[in-house]
């Protein structure tokens, strides 16, 4: 073994292997829930074989098993996911492959593959979640991996203060340039791909059946913000976020209408009323969409507008007929758009269609006749729909309907059970069975899901809207008196006559006990209930705090695309920079950086100016054997040149520096040395002229 | 000394490097990307890449943190070689198609440390850089000390030396061109045909042994290497310490190692030199005393290891023409 080599394994030190190891856990842990769970503990088992090498002396596999495990994990990952391109199949292969490279490990470039692993490790984190949480991780491993970087390159390996004092300064080097060039640097966007995630974090869906709604209840996920950007900001109780409208009803069970048959109404651009409605008819918000799958945009009813997402413009979004939000394209990222919508006693009135009324008066052919009689009779006192609405109201209130989420066993088993034995359920049943008695009236009616309400947050402005705010309700067709082709969908909300807390908490109410329930007339005595100890107010505000931070990175994020990106810098420029001028910015500013940092540098020399070109010349002199001692002075080398440009340099500087008076200045002296320097510079070197050396 | 530094005598064996097409600046900095540090452009160009496919402003901040990261290294990189001024080279010397060891005096005039410095001789193939990891502390001397392989016998020339680093993150090599007086001289392969023992049997095989009484001269104290035959053992037993008996030199066996007595031609040259070479290296070993003739030269009668290398010297600068 050679001696360099015998060198390099002295490098190979415990400590940084153990450190090394670290970094690639922690980066392996921020996947722990986005591969599969062999890929995880096969990976796992790597790192320990290599701790237990290190430590224990264990000896490592045979280089053939590695290659054979490596190609193993390729194929177990092609049958998982049908492919090994696209970021999801090529994450747990990453991962995989960079725990076996841990034990064949004993070389630099073995180490300098692990850190380039680890930074796509990294990125394919960020791929998976942008969230706050995301990006402080990112900063912490970044510093992690640059300080490992920085760490192979020493002798010295301890994370002492004085060790880690040059990489704190090369990172805070580093971090201006980085923000400059993210804020400067112009985007583009291939438009290529898109996230493939199979586990949407909002599990709403386009239809309705007994549970849908009440599992989605349990959960505390966020779904979505919103924020208002008019004055007319809406109370909690008109805050019908429709996500779908349901024709299709089969007993309890709802489905939407055939995309095919449903026509689109144009973009949003293209949908606003021709006769602009006044400012305080109007609502404009802000909605920041959480990672869903699907193509759903939330808006709240009667949306004359939508514009956006702000982030994503190759993912159009349009209206429906049915007037709702949609992309034109899947997307499972978190998207930013802004809507506006009107309020349903005002703006144009609309026509109902033929098919749409069609649609909305489908029944299914096997009613029950008890429920068949039971709209006849309701319906044989009213004229008109509101009346119809009111009716049905009524009926629920006298026969002591009850709205719980812990049915059990008490759960209806069909709209027959519920309306006239159970009498007990939550939003859906209240939903499904109103809109099918409204139809057997004879009333258009369609059963909307979606969201109610939201918690506020004071901090943001914004109102946080979880899956526990999920919700189902009625549209009913209200024709106008003036022209029965003409009218509104109105929302019916069944549910919030028979506990109207839910309509006037939101999500809250279902933090209140059963008991609570029934025994809270108001808010007020409910949210009495829910009053909390100081360290839970605490904590409460820290959430607030947090998600406000969360949604305001979130919506940097977002915002800062190539368009918002040169709204920012037109107005910090004040002109209108192209893609060009800023790639020219960006060179400006190293050029510019370049030069500070020479010029910096330079005054922190202990040389002044001019013996830093005098240091030069000596160079030249070296090169040239001028100087063919260290102890030759100026006169030595003086004679050696006949070149006036040097002679007259190093009479400068002779008598710049020895004379015991002189008129000669600092900058003549400066310049003269350039000069010299130049024309040294010229000369060819001593090996191109033929000398003979003297002897030994 | 065991180190000297070599003054040229004569015309070097290996020419001085050509420098066709571009010519060293000496101390300018010159500083291109390692494989590891393309590697890692390449890598931050694809993560903008997958940033602006999938839209995701994230990874466009990691591949900017990557690329502003290239941007520092670089400058660091470049700190890292930059006001270091090769003062002096302690070398040199080697035997020919094995290794000879560099020392270069590296001067840092600067205020901060430099890391993980080494240097390369232009025309030399470099065999091992040692302490290359050692940081060089502001305003002070460091040795650097590396070996290259030995080509052949001669007087070589180390006209050309090449400071570099690709500290501290490995990504950029930084190196710049210093210039040097100093030279190397490779002494001549130890090998030959004839045996020590035989050879110095024989009379007319080059070696000549010089037989003669030895006379007591007087004592001296004793140094490391002295024969322990001769330690007077006398005065040891008597508690006078360790004394060493020397004897007149004319009265010393001397060996003569004559180059003109050595069987061969002209053609035979190097095979002399090399028969010679081996010779005065066991003579060292056995710290025997010998004279070394050359056709126009006689070195010694002389002993140790400092003359050996007086001898291997000459040996190393031999021309053909001196015989004539």
């Amino acid at each position: 073994m050679s001696i360099q080599a015998r060198a390099d394994m002295e490098l190979w030190d415990r400590p940084f292997q153990s450190l090394l190891l670290g970094v690639l856990a922690i980066n392996i842990a921020a996947h722990i829930t986005n591969i599969p769970i062999w890929t995880l503990i096969a990976s796992i088992a790597a790192l320990i074989w290599k701790l237990g090498h290190l430590y224990r002396g264990i000896k490592l596999p045979p280089r053939w098993t590695l290659f054979l495990a490596g190609a193993a994990a390729s194929v177990g990952i092609v049958i998982e996911y049908d492919t090994l391109f696209g970021y999801e199949a090529a994450t747990p292969l990453l991962v995989f492959l960079a725990s076996l490279k841990t034990l064949e490990t004993n070389k630099d470039r073995d180490a300098m593959f692990i850190i380039v692993t680890s930074y796509f490790l990294l990125m394919a984190h960020l791929l998976h979640s942008q969230s706050l949480g995301s990006t402080m991780f990112m900063a912490f491993d970044v510093a992690a991996i640059t300080i490992l970087m920085f760490q192979l390159h020493r002798t010295d390996r301890r994370l002492t203060r004085v060790n880690l004092r040059p990489i704190t300064r090369i990172l805070l080097l580093t971090v201006p340039v980085w923000l400059f060039l993210f804020m400067v640097f112009p985007r583009f966007s291939l438009r290529l791909m898109q996230s493939q995630s199979t586990a949407p974090s909002v599990g709403f869906s386009e239809g309705l059946n007994p549970t849908s709604i009440s599992s989605l209840i349990e959960s505390d996920e966020i779904a979505f913000r919103v924020r208002f950007l008019s004055s007319a900001k809406r109370s909690i109780e008109a805050m019908y976020w429709r996500g779908a409208v349901l024709y299709r009803g089969k007993d309890l069970r709802w489905q939407p209408e055939e995309e095919s048959l449903l026509k689109a109404k144009g973009h949003a651009l293209e949908s606003r009323p021709a006769e602009a409605p006044k400012t305080n008819e109007t609502t404009d918000y802000e909605v920041t969409l959480e990672p869903s799958a699907g193509r759903t945009l939330f808006t709240l009813p009667r949306l004359i507008s939508l514009e956006g997402p702000v982030s994503t413009m190759s993912f159009k979004p349009y209206m429906t007929e049915a007037n709702l939000g949609r992309l034109t394209t899947e997307r499972r990222d978190r998207l930013l758009y802004r809507a506006q919508s009107i309020l349903e006693e005002f703006g144009p009135l609309e026509n109902l269609s033929l098919a749409e009324r069609s649609r909305s008066l489908l029944l299914d052919a096997d009613i029950a006749p008890e429920i068949q009689d039971l709209a006849h009779e309701l319906g044989a006192t009213v004229q008109g729909a509101p009346q119809a609405v009111a009716k049905i109201e009524e009926w629920f209130m006298l026969k002591g309907f009850r709205y719980s989420l812990k049915l059990g066993a008490n759960s209806p088993e069909n709209m027959q059970d519920f309306l006239f034995k159970k009498k007990v359920g939550f939003c859906e049943h209240f939903a499904a069975s109103s809109a099918t008695l409204l139809r057997l009236m004879g009333y258009p009616a369609r059963v909307a899901v979606g969201f109610l309400g939201g918690k506020y947050n004071p901090l943001s402005s914004t109102f946080i809207v979880r899956s526990k705010d999920a919700h189902a309700w009625v549209e009913v067709w209200y024709p106008s008196r003036q022209n029965s082709k003409q009218g509104r969908w109105i929302t019916f909300d069944p549910t919030a006559l028979i506990v109207p807390l839910r309509r006037q908490m939101g999500g809250d109410f279902f933090d209140l006990s059963e008991e609570q329930q029934m025994q809270s007339v108001s808010p007020q005595d409910a949210y009495a209930h829910l009053s909390r100890s100081t360290l839970s107010s605490l904590f409460d505000q820290s959430v607030m705090l947090w998600d406000y931070a969360q949604m305001s990175w979130s919506n940097f994020l977002l915002k800062y695309d190539s368009s918002g990106q040169k709204e920012f810098l037109d107005r910090l420029l004040g002109v209108q920079a192209s893609p060009g001028a800023l790639i020219s910015l960006v060179l400006l500013f190293f050029v510019i950086s370049i030069r500070l940092i020479v010029i910096w540098r330079r005054r922190q020399s202990h040389l002044s100016p001019i013996d830093l070109q005098f240091d030069k010349l000596l160079r030249e002199f070296d090169r040239t054997q001028i100087r063919t001692k260290a102890s030759d002075g100026p006169l030595t080398m003086r004679s050696r040149t006949n070149d006036p440009d040097i002679q007259f340099a190093l009479d400068r500087w002779i008598d710049f520096k020895y004379a015991a008076s002189t008129n000669v200045s600092e900058r003549e002296t400066h310049l003269a040395l350039r000069r010299g320097v130049r024309a040294a510079s010229r000369l060819p070197s001593a090996s191109d002229s033929a000398r003979s050396l003297p002897s030994l | 000394m065991f180190w000297r530094k070599f003054k040229p005598s004569s015309t070097a064996t290996t020419p001085r490097p050509r420098q066709r097409g571009f010519r060293h600046r000496y101390g300018r900095v010159y500083i291109i990307p390692t494989k590891f540090g393309g590697l890692f452009i390449g890598g931050s160009i694809l993560m903008l890449l997958i940033g602006a496919a999938y839209q995701n402003n994230l990874v466009n901040l990691l591949g900017f943190f990557m690329l502003a990261l290239m941007f520092t290294a670089m400058i660091s990189t470049h700190n890292n070689i930059n006001n270091l001024v090769l003062k002096n080279v302690e070398a040199v010397h080697g035997f020919a198609d094995s290794t000879f060891a560099v020392a270069a005096i590296v001067f840092n005039h600067d205020n901060s440390v430099k890391l993980n410095c080494e240097f390369t001789i232009r025309s030399f193939k470099k065999e091992a850089q040692y302490d290359a990891r050692r940081p060089i502390s502001p305003q002070t001397d460091s040795r650097l000390l590396a070996s290259f392989h030995a080509p052949g016998r001669g007087l070589h020339e180390l006209s050309l030396f090449v400071l570099s680093t690709t500290a501290p993150f490995g990504l950029f090599k930084a190196w710049q061109y210093q210039p040097s007086h100093a030279y190397a001289v490779i002494y001549p392969v130890r090998s030959g045909q004839l045996a020590w023992r035989k050879a110095a049997d024989s009379i007319g095989d080059g070696l000549k042994r010089t037989a003669g009484a030895e006379e007591f001269s007087e004592h001296r104290a004793y140094r490391d290497g002295d024969s322990l035959k001769r330690i007077d053992w006398r005065i040891y037993a008597k508690g006078r310490g360790l004394l060493t008996k020397q004897y007149d030199e004319a009265a010393q066996t001397t060996l003569c190692f004559d180059f003109s007595s050595l069987p061969g031609n002209e053609a035979t040259t190097e095979v002399k030199l090399q028969q010679l070479s081996q010779w005065v290296d066991i003579a060292s070993k056995k710290n025997e005393t010998f004279t070394l003739k050359l056709p126009h030269r006689t070195l010694g009668p002389n002993r140790g290891v400092s003359f050996a290398h007086q001898a291997w010297s000459e040996l190393a600068q031999f021309k053909s023409e001196e015989r004539s």
